[in-house]
């Protein structure tokens, strides 16, 4: 099968087109920033247009300096700014009003394999996670080093 | 035959390609990008019944090109239309 790159704000610009109309979206994801959850270039996901956002979601967001980012919700303030974190970040976050986000992901597909990321399981991975964040960049030399292959 | 309800042929970052959109999904990782003459049949044939000889006469009509060169394309192109599930009878 061929692949076709498109340039990201294009696609993305369309894929934000897309979920504002209510359709569902698959992409192919890029980069390591959600490690170890989603792998770019090896893992898609499904993105669904935003209901209400939820710390923990994974959330397409269009920041305002244009850039998109798939990144985990780390915290909501009550005027409704969001602050997003990388899974596989050490440090760094982003922030955008909640009217900003695009998409939720309702399906990460890792290696031909459907897993609900709101699923129990996930989000106590999750959770296990975000608590290693002192030893975290340990965590992902480990990952990328040894496991990226089997998981 | 038809080209089955829901595939749409549009522009993409100069690229055609078809997706299948008004569909309620729409998966990135299965676009069908068509070259020039295979989105210029596309685009008459989207709406409306065809078959292999309508194919070839809107390659004929288009290019200079014998009539056995545009079967040979044109037969090509539906069968991968037909093999990805882009045509219904």
């Amino acid at each position: 099968m061929k692949k076709l790159i498109l340039p990201n704000e294009i696609l993305m610009g369309e894929v934000e087109r897309l979920l504002s109309q209510g359709t569902a979206v698959t992409i192919m994801t890029k980069g390591n920033s959600m490690l170890p959850f989603i792998v770019g270039e090896r893992d898609s996901v499904v993105l669904k247009p935003y209901g209400k956002p939820q710390v923990g979601d994974i959330a397409l967001a269009h920041l305002d300096s244009g850039a998109y980012v798939l990144h985990r919700i780390i915290a909501i303030s009550d005027t409704g700014m969001v602050t997003l974190m990388g899974d596989g970040n050490i440090c760094g976050t982003e922030h955008c009003h909640s009217e900003r986000l695009c998409g939720k992901t309702v399906t990460v597909i890792r290696r031909g394999r459907r897993y609900n990321p709101d699923s129990r399981s996930w989000m106590i991975m999750w959770r296990i996670w975000r608590q290693m964040l002192p030893v975290r960049r340990y965590l992902l030399a480990i990952y990328r080093r040894f496991l990226i292959k089997f998981i | 035959m038809r080209i089955k309800k829901g595939f749409v042929l549009r522009e993409l970052a100069g690229e055609k390609i078809v997706s299948g959109e008004g569909l309620e999904q729409l998966d990135f990782n299965k676009i069908v990008s068509l070259n020039t003459s295979a989105a210029y049949i596309w685009e008459h044939i989207s709406n409306r019944e065809f078959d292999l000889e309508t194919m070839v006469d809107l390659l004929l009509d288009r290019y200079d090109i014998e009539r056995s060169v545009a079967l040979q394309d044109a037969r090509r192109l539906l069968d991968n239309w037909i093999s990805i599930g882009l045509v219904e009878e």
